[in-house]
């Protein structure tokens, strides 16, 4: 049963220190809540999990299995049997979506799939996730709506059959109907395959749907609190702020810098002047 | 089908249907008038150095011009007339090794008149690739799109001019351009200029233009899932270069895939 290790992990995001010592683990058949206010370094921990370069890691270590996470490249980190479901999965115009998948699946497999197994498995995901087949033929998320682009995130993981799943709010964007979809295909890959969930959602309403085994809340970058259900239940009732009454942790806000560019102004003048937008 | 009038190299297409014309034989210069309701496909080959075509599209017509541009270097100088509820679209595939210059002014002279510009261009090695595209909307009620995608490898210069011009009493009109460079070594370079130039109202217009190298957010979601770099940097160009392929038959369709699988 493969486990991911974290321990003391400091994350730099462009000079500012977002993670300040993160120790967590989860193990495959276990689903974990990750909650916390915006800002504190939830989707921080999962792009330095996946080795996203923008995250600098200065400090910690990262274990899958015993393999040192950190000594991986991104490519092998997802053959290894990590995946990140994208909070904001990029657009790339061009791409063809079946050849996207068709590559993804042949690195994950030891022999290459034929044309017409990978149409097999690709028309047998694209029912479970309820996404028309023909979607495949258009450039990768290119035009999705949000909710296709997170039906086809679960869709990759259902392929690519990863040992720990993060599922930054997969939930965002989606309309009942589409909840419903994704948390029975979360359940089924974790009844069957007993894939590992980290996932991070702001609702109780994806977490009543998929039952997590236990809930994690990371605070200014540190885990405040772990336990249970109960913790989301309560968090989804009162919000952050009996944390810092029962753990004595202060929650730092998140500063939203003024932006210079409002109604009036010119945003190409401002940028040539300032070189940036903000 | 087609008449051709050899003395001034004037071919008049009456018929539906796809051609193939050999502009060897008409000394890399000629004038296409495609007659009143039809639908045509024209396939031009063997260019020389030196390319001077024109096209009138009467009304209710529709005409499209597909040019696989290849080997040595290549100057093509282009002109399309549309009237009434006529289409004109053309798509060039570039994958010259050499120079190319691509120069075409449409203007778009009756109402309900459409174009479409699409083009895919591959420079290597020092190559120039210039495309200086112009569309005129002379009344309302017509519509200019412009695509065009660039690959500049090595010291190559991709230089795109785009130019809209909505004229004056061309209300309703539509003018949209698109442009995509994609700079893939430290000394490769683009310039593209998207104009737009609107003398009346009650228009819709756009124009975007990007240019960089490989964007760090699109390898990074795909090497999360498996791909290699080099897998990874080759599907994305691919994106740029192959989707032309589609208006191309299949015997060109080949030759394009060939063309970039055979770069990356």
């Amino acid at each position: 049963m493969k486990k991911l290790v974290i321990k003391d992990l400091h994350v730099e995001v462009e000079g500012q220190e977002i993670l300040k010592g993160i120790n967590l683990e989860v193990s495959e058949g276990e689903k974990v809540a990750l909650l916390g206010p915006n800002g504190h370094g939830k989707s921080t921990l999962f792009n330095a999990i996946m080795g996203n370069p923008r995250y600098k890691i200065t400090k910690g270590e990262i274990f899958l299995d015993g393999e040192n996470v950190l000594e991986m490249d991104v490519p092998t980190r997802s053959k290894k049997g990590l995946f990140l479901c994208f909070q904001n999965p990029s657009e790339i115009p061009g791409v063809n979506s079946a050849d996207f998948l068709k590559a993804a699946i042949n690195e994950h497999s030891e022999k290459r799939v034929s044309l017409y197994q990978f149409y097999k498995i690709l028309d047998q995901a694209t029912k479970e996730v309820k996404i028309p087949f023909e979607m495949f033929n258009r450039s990768l998320n290119d035009g999705f709506s949000g909710g296709e682009k997170k039906r086809n995130e679960i869709l990759q993981m259902l392929l690519l059959n990863p040992s720990i799943a993060m599922l930054d709010e997969i939930d965002s964007g989606l309309d009942v109907d589409a909840i419903n979809i994704v948390s029975d295909c979360i359940n089924k890959q974790f009844e069957e395959k007993h894939t590992g969930f980290l996932i991070i959602s702001h609702y109780a309403r994806l977490f009543e749907l998929i039952k997590p085994t236990r809930s994690v809340v990371i605070v200014n970058g540190k885990v405040a609190c772990e336990g249970g259900p109960e913790i989301y239940k309560r968090i989804d009732k009162e919000g952050y702020e009996w944390i810092k009454d029962e753990y004595g942790i202060n929650i730092e806000k998140e500063e939203q810098p003024m932006n210079k560019v409002s109604i009036g102004v010119c945003a190409t003048k401002e940028y040539v002047k300032n070189g940036t937008s903000k | 089908m087609e008449q051709v009038n050899s003395l001034e190299n004037i071919i008049s297409i009456n018929k539906d249907g796809k051609y193939v014309f050999d502009l060897t034989k008409y000394n890399q210069s000629a004038t296409f008038e495609v007659l009143k309701n039809i639908k045509v496909d024209l396939l031009l080959i063997g260019f020389n150095k030196n390319t001077s075509l024109s096209f009138n599209i009467s009304d209710n017509s529709f005409c499209q011009v597909k040019f696989l541009i290849e080997n040595e270097e290549k100057t093509i100088n282009l002109q399309g007339n549309l009237n009434e509820n006529s289409t004109f679209n053309l798509y060039f595939a570039d994958y010259c090794k050499e120079n190319t210059t691509v120069k075409s002014n449409i203007n778009l002279l009756k109402n309900n008149s459409n174009t479409n510009v699409y083009f895919t261009s591959l420079a290597k090695g020092t190559n120039l690739k210039n495309y200086d595209i112009s569309f005129n909307h002379e009344v309302g009620y017509t519509t200019s799109n412009f695509e065009g995608y660039g690959v500049a490898m090595d010291d190559s210069f991709i230089k795109i001019n785009g130019v809209s011009h909505i004229k004056e009493n061309a209300i309703k009109s539509e003018a949209h351009q698109k442009v995509k460079c994609l700079l893939f070594d430290e000394k490769s370079r683009a310039i593209a200029n998207p104009i737009l130039k609107i003398d009346c109202d009650d228009i819709i217009a756009s124009h975007a233009c990007a240019i960089g190298s490989l964007n760090n957010d699109h390898i990074f979601y795909l090497l999360s899932r498996g791909l290699s770099l080099e897998e990874a940097r080759r599907l994305i160009i691919m994106g740029y270069l192959l989707p032309i392929k589609d208006y191309f038959d299949e015997e060109d369709k080949n030759k394009i895939v060939n063309y970039v699988e055979g770069d990356f």
